[in-house]
């Protein structure tokens, strides 16, 4: 019998199946038919009339019939990083792990250098996207638990990057865009929106949802006074003069770093109480919230770093899912009217850039371009060169103005 | 859903109307994010049905398939069918414990129509999940029910 198969494109297809098959028959099927890159059969879920399709029962069974019609997704492949988009995520100070494994370190340390012949470059208090300005203050460094060891991953900016569309894309995802939205934005309006978001798609639809901040829609800065911006900036400048450097491996490099054995107030009596109060007054949950607020996906991995760090707080969170569902989705606090975030609103911000990435910067300026905009453009494009050029290209009349 | 020939009107009786719905959901609806239909294909009151949706883009809910439970009582579809989440959601308008959706925070529940369908319940949700107040809302792990 024929079977029709709905994908999320919006295209269907049909198949030749038996009512005997099983769904790993037809999954393999599909497999066999469309090509295994594009429908994976481990990857296939297929839903009927309101119901996933378990493996081990036939399309009978299923009462899937002549002519039906079967939706098929693909599951993401899971990955220990934790999928989703990096663009909002606040930074976190990395402190560096203590060399003996069994002691816990409780100094602050200053975050590792991104490199001995890094080099500061004054990026313009305008640039609206740039991630290593935090948004809210980062919390006094808390005891680490310096006996896990997190491998930071090597590609994170690219990671990132890959969020971001140009070219052929760009037509698809403003499509795609003004599906979403069944009609309610006009094209004109979506174009708007990823261009002040750079590109990004997350970030175009949450400005479609809560409207363009003021700062991403403006002009970008063309001229920046000579005192802000040297040419050719003392290498020697201290670390505590950039308040905004970026950690070498990208944001959140080791946000697991954030459970330390000994939580206080997680003795008994605090377990007895079942409640789960007490983390609200922890600096370490109150930076977990804000990085999770910033970039939901990052939290199930955390817990299971959690469950090997500290069990006995796991075993808590899981008897009080609901609590501290409720505590994670409470506002950051001060994150409005923070003195810190002002004052780093009112003064140049300082970035620490490689070497690699200097020349990246000039490159981009030998196109034709100011300091300003190459700057801001090519940190909102996550420090990728060819993204961050093919986007002043595309948006060449615009900086003219 | 009225009939009109002339003057009268002819109200389509509940049996009916779920037959529509019925045959509606097995040709599958749209785009196929939603879809919905019978759990128990021997009640003969058509009482019991399961629905699924697929979490829209750009949201935390991306890539997740969220799976319902809809029960149409002997008064629909003049009173709205009671819906509850299977698969565990964080969302201002279902209940934490129990996953039902709370017709008071659910706006077509709230002001129910009997021309509203099923398949109406199941987008305005995904619409729901879309919206600025839950897009981000953090979830829990995926494959956990209530």
């Amino acid at each position: 019998m024929k079977v029709f198969v709905k994908t999320l494109k919006g295209t269907h297809f049909e198949i030749e199946v038996n009512p005997s098959d099983t769904l790993s028959e037809v999954k393999k099927n599909i497999e066999t038919v469309q090509g295994a890159d594009v429908y994976p059969a481990a990857q296939q879920m297929l839903i009927h009339q309101g119901k996933v399709l378990k493996d081990g029962t036939t399309l009978e069974e299923n009462k899937v019939a002549e002519s039906s019609f079967i939706v098929i997704m693909l599951s993401k492949t899971k990955s220990s990083s934790g999928e989703g988009s990096t663009t909002s995520t606040a930074p976190s100070a990395k402190p560096s792990a203590t060399p003996t494994s069994t002691s816990v370190s409780t100094a602050p340390q200053a975050p590792a250098s991104t490199g001995a012949s890094a080099t500061p470059v004054t990026a313009p208090t305008a640039a609206p996207a740039p991630a290593p300005a935090p948004a809210a203050p980062a919390p006094a460094p808390a005891p680490i638990f310096s006996g896990s060891s997190v491998r930071p991953e090597s590609d994170i900016y690219g990671q990132a990057a890959s969020n971001l569309v140009a070219g052929s894309n760009l037509e698809g995802t403003i499509q795609q865009i003004l599906d979403m939205g069944g009609g309610s934005w006009d094209r004109d309006t979506v174009v708007r929106t990823l261009r002040a978001a750079y590109n990004n798609p997350e970030r175009a639809v949450e400005y479609l949802y809560s409207g363009i901040p003021e700062q991403a829609e403006a002009p970008p800065v063309t001229g920046v006074p000579a005192s802000a911006q040297p040419s050719n900036p003392p290498a020697d400048t201290p670390q505590a003069a950039q308040p905004a450097s970026v950690p070498s491996s990208g944001p959140n490099a080791n946000p697991l770093d954030l459970f330390p054995q000994g939580l206080p107030n997680v003795g008994s009596g605090a377990a007895g109480a079942g409640s789960l109060d007490f983390l609200r007054n922890s600096q370490q949950f109150q930076a977990l919230r804000a990085m999770v607020q910033a970039n939901p996906q990052i939290l199930q991995p955390m817990l299971q770093e959690l469950g090997k760090q500290n069990p006995h707080l796991m075993r808590l969170i899981q008897e009080h899912q609901v609590d501290f569902l409720r505590l994670i989705n409470e506002p950051v606090e001060g994150g409005e009217g923070n003195i810190l975030g002002q004052l780093a609103g009112a003064m140049p911000q300082a970035v620490t850039v490689t070497p690699e990435e200097r020349q990246a910067i000039e490159r981009l300026e030998a196109m034709g371009f100011d300091r300003a905009t190459v700057l801001e453009v090519y940190f909102a494009c996550n420090k990728n060169e060819e993204l961050a050029a093919n986007y002043l290209l595309d948006h060449m009349h615009e900086f003219d103005e | 859903m009225t009939l009109g020939s002339g003057g009268s009107s002819v109200v389509v009786p509940r049996n009916f109307r779920l037959l529509e719905e019925l045959e509606r959901g097995e040709k599958g609806i749209g785009d196929g994010t939603v879809s919905y239909g019978m759990d128990d294909g021997d009640d003969i009151y058509m009482r019991s049905w399961t629905g699924t949706i697929i979490g829209p883009h750009n949201t935390v809910h991306e890539g997740r398939i969220y799976q319902l439970k809809l029960f149409c009582d002997k008064d629909y579809p003049e009173k709205p069918p009671s819906v509850r989440f299977h698969s565990r959601i964080n969302m201002t308008c279902v209940n934490h414990e129990t996953g039902v959706v709370e017709p008071k925070k659910f706006g077509l529940l709230a002001n129910w129509q009997r021309e509203y369908t099923m398949e109406d319940i199941l987008t305005q949700l995904k619409k729901e999940m879309a919206a600025p107040h839950n897009r981000k809302l953090v979830q829990p792990p995926e494959g956990t029910y209530f």
